[in-house]
């Protein structure tokens, strides 16, 4: 198994962080992508955000009332290591994809 | 996202949500928000399609993509009755069919007034964050002029309503000022004409700009008040709990 993590997402208007309000999941939980994660706060309004991947909750970087910084660690998944080619931001699949077809050609 | 033309010829913005063959409830956002920020952002699109309900979402006159014409005579009561019943008939909804409508904040106002002045349109309401009388009654104008114009800092309610019609970059604060002024021509009062079907009002525990939402119980025919533990005015609309006992109440109410 593989961990994949993610920030709190740009929300936009020159936000630069939330407070959560309410997380939606918990640790060990296996969720679907788009299931909703986590209610925050901003300034400006309330939000509910979905899971961008299908996995298991691996761990939630804050409680209740905590602040988060747009691009600081929200949540962490333990993926399937299919799917850890894509964590991060080394295209390590791709380059699996490329040598491959290299391979091929030759 | 398509638009119906109201009565006055301004075109209102509605918003397919949820499930399409569910049953249809119709969703009025709060001042100075949207279709978008009222219900989509905070999660209302993926819970209508969970819980097997159509949302049909517009957005009222003066904000979102609907038309936003000049002046406070545009946004009398009246014309915001033209819109609902506009986008209402353009749903072609078989005649007996069951519509809810949920609303929040000023949705909740007009979802209140547009049912005790049309008693067969709703079958059932669900209003969040509704206070029992008119947080833009005694607004101060000139206040809010000058504090749009960056030269006073407004007080009290006046100040409430700037924050609001200042808050996204998207709306347009002097038409949100003749929004105020347009629809607190007639002021609501919630033991005029209530509405008379089944009533659910839902407001945060924390929500001090509508913390006497339950007075209204005693005055409608059919209403009953749940809380949204721990939330505001302004952070109500994610909940949970409101979104649960809005469900729960309209599926109780089918028929």
């Amino acid at each position: 198994m593989a961990e994949r993590s993610f920030p709190l997402p740009d929300l936009g208007e020159g936000l630069i962080d939330a407070t959560i309000l309410e997380w939606l999941v918990e640790p060990g939980q296996w969720v679907e992508r788009n299931t909703p994660i986590v209610e925050v706060e901003t300034t400006k309004s309330a939000l509910e955000l979905p899971s961008p991947i299908a996995g298991t909750v691996k761990t939630l970087h804050g409680e209740d009332g905590d602040t988060v910084n747009v691009g600081d660690p929200l949540i962490t998944f333990e993926v399937s290591d299919d799917e850890a080619g894509i964590v991060g931001t080394v295209p390590q699949e791709q380059k699996k994809e490329r040598r491959v077809r290299l391979s091929k050609k030759s | 996202m398509r638009h119906v033309v109201s009565a006055d010829g301004t075109e209102i913005a509605v918003y397919e949500l949820g499930d399409a063959s569910g049953p249809a409830v119709l969703l009025l956002h709060g001042f100075a928000s949207s279709t978008q920020r009222n219900w989509i952002d905070a999660g209302w699109d993926r819970a209508l399609a969970e819980a097997g309900f159509r949302g049909i979402g517009m957005d009222l006159r003066g904000h979102g993509d609907s038309g936003n014409p000049a002046g406070e005579d545009a946004y009398d009561v009246t014309r915001f009755f033209e819109d609902v019943d506009a986008v209402i008939r353009s749903l072609n909804l078989a005649p007996d069919s069951w519509l809810g409508c949920l609303g929040y904040s000023m949705g909740s106002r007009l979802a209140y007034r547009f049912a005790g002045a049309n008693p067969d349109v709703f079958s059932a309401l669900v209003l969040g964050g509704l206070p029992a009388s008119d947080p833009f009654e005694g607004i101060d104008r000139e206040m809010a002029v000058d504090a749009l114009a960056g030269r006073v800092e407004a007080t009290g309610p006046t100040a409430f309503v700037v924050q609001l019609a200042t808050i996204f970059p998207e709306a347009n604060p002097q038409v949100l000022l003749d929004v105020v002024f347009g629809v607190s021509r007639a002021p609501f009062r919630p033991g005029e004409n209530p509405p008379a079907v089944p009533m659910l009002l839902m407001s945060g525990d924390k929500d001090d700009r509508a913390d006497d939402t339950e007075s209204i119980v005693a005055v409608a025919p059919d209403a009953r008040f749940a809380p949204i533990p721990g939330r505001n005015h302004l952070n109500a609309i994610t909940s949970r709990k409101f979104k649960g006992g809005a469900f729960e109440f309209f599926a109780e109410h089918l028929r």
